[in-house]
């Protein structure tokens, strides 16, 4: 008779063995599955011994996330307000928008290429190796940009925060970009240079660091220096691809 | 709260429907707040969280900081009202990528400034009263972290995930790999775990 691999043990442990049939009926697979099941709880035994008494107290961490979410909840209930509001605040928000592009920040702003303003925003990143950044695969990192930054990057740009612009990483935390009033800019939605077209050249260049292909520092310069002349180079094309 | 299909085509039939308008109201009515929400799962996840965090081998304030991060990042996803399938999973996906991320961070900030490579999670404290019996369970815990320092980062990844009571399915999805990937790392481990069992006896 074949008895179970330590894989199918393994499987079975967690109710993923296909075909139990053999387990049902074989008391010697029945107690080797038993013996893992003990070997794991006491591992998770002796885990939560070692590590609980290292955790801070609850109380005080309940606090501050639940202040840091009441102003969160706070700034969202302001913008939907705002959101709502007549007609008077369009015709506010309209002149406050042409205010706007007749001033220096604004004439100094790149838009038809939507590029930043080196001076603003030159860039900053970790120095990591190709390794640290594929291996650990951040891809989908959802770290938020703390909103005291994000009104810095607005105001230093002298732009209002309207549904024209989304705040971007000059260099992409996926080539060791950092989250900093360095390496972001408002980004204007409505360019043909857009965030939709810098993402799809910051995978590429993401890809071509993890198979070694270019090395991580050129990335970030590539990104830094002029991104959509680096587009133009990496995808052979004039305008962005679809 | 999202309409159902059968309510969203009864409104287009041009037939509203009373009773439909009135279950979606109440249920909106009923819905807990994305802060009771949080907050909830907040007192379910935060140590099994925390636990994790440290077991990536950040030190405890970097661990408190990645968990709040975390939790900072489900408050805008449940206000977004984005999918609610398996928070608990999710949350552990989420604390994963930062925690690696911050893990990372430090090591290149410890390179970079040349100084020792320093342990990053053993400084716990022990609550045990003398001595002689905080040696014994320091010995203990000293070679246990050996155990588990031995066994590659995802092999280590799965039996942390699996200790917190995860699924294997869930540990996949957290850690972006396949259901045989998570068994053949939790069969090394198990082998690891088993050999080392045998040589203390």
């Amino acid at each position: 008779m074949n008895h179970l691999t330590e894989e199918q043990l393994i499987l079975a442990a967690d109710d993923e063995l296909v075909d139990r049939s053999h387990l049902d009926a074989c008391a010697p697979c029945q107690e080797r599955l038993q013996e893992l099941l003990s070997t794991f709880d006491r591992f998770a035994v002796q885990r939560q011994t070692c590590l609980d008494p290292a955790l801070p107290p609850i109380d005080a961490a309940r606090e501050r996330l639940q202040n840091e979410i009441q102003s969160m909840a706070k700034q969202d209930r302001r913008r939907a307000l705002v959101g709502k509001a007549g007609v008077a605040a369009a015709v506010a928000l309209l002149v406050a928008g042409s205010a706007l592009l007749t001033s220096t920040a604004w004439r100094a702003f790149d838009h038809r290429r939507a590029m930043p303003k080196a001076s603003l925003t030159p860039g900053d990143a970790s120095l990591l190796s190709a390794n640290e950044l594929c291996v650990a695969q951040l891809e989908n990192d959802p770290e938020p940009i703390p909103a005291s930054l994000k009104r810095a990057v607005f105001e230093e740009y002298g732009v209002s925060r309207s549904k024209g612009y989304a705040l971007d990483y000059l260099i992409t935390p996926k080539l060791g970009g950092r989250t900093t009033l360095k390496n972001l800019w408002p980004e204007p939605a409505s360019a043909t240079w857009n965030a939709r077209v810098k993402d799809q050249l910051e995978d590429r260049l993401h890809a071509m660091v993890c198979r070694g292909e270019i090395d991580v520092a050129t990335a970030q310069r590539e990104m830094a220096t002029d991104w959509v002349a680096a587009y133009r180079k990496y995808f052979h094309a004039r305008r962005p691809v679809d | 709260l999202k309409a159902t299909p059968t309510a969203i085509f009864s409104r287009r039939s041009g037939a509203p429907s009373l009773h439909l308008s009135l279950v979606e109201d109440l249920e909106a009515r009923l819905k807990p707040s994305p802060e009771v929400e949080v907050t909830q799962l907040f007192e379910q996840l935060r140590n099994p969280l925390l636990r994790y965090s440290l077991s990536l081998g950040l030190a405890v304030h970097d661990a408190e900081e990645v968990v709040q991060e975390a939790f900072l990042a489900l408050f805008r996803h449940v206000s977004d009202d984005k999918s609610r399938a398996n928070l608990p999973a999710w949350m552990f996906r989420v604390v994963h990528n930062l925690g690696l991320k911050k893990r990372i961070r430090n090591l290149t900030h410890l390179k970079r400034h040349g100084e020792e490579k320093q342990e990053l999670t053993r400084e716990h404290p022990d609550p045990t009263p003398t001595a002689e019996e905080q040696l014994v369970v320091r010995q203990q815990q000293q070679r246990f972290w050996e155990i588990l320092q031995t066994l590659p980062d995802q092999d280590r990844f799965c039996i942390h995930l699996r200790a917190e009571g995860l699924r294997y399915r869930e540990i996949a999805e957290v850690l972006g790999i396949s259901l045989g990937g998570v068994a053949l790392s939790l069969q090394r481990s198990f082998a690891r775990l088993r050999e080392s069992e045998v040589r203390s006896v």
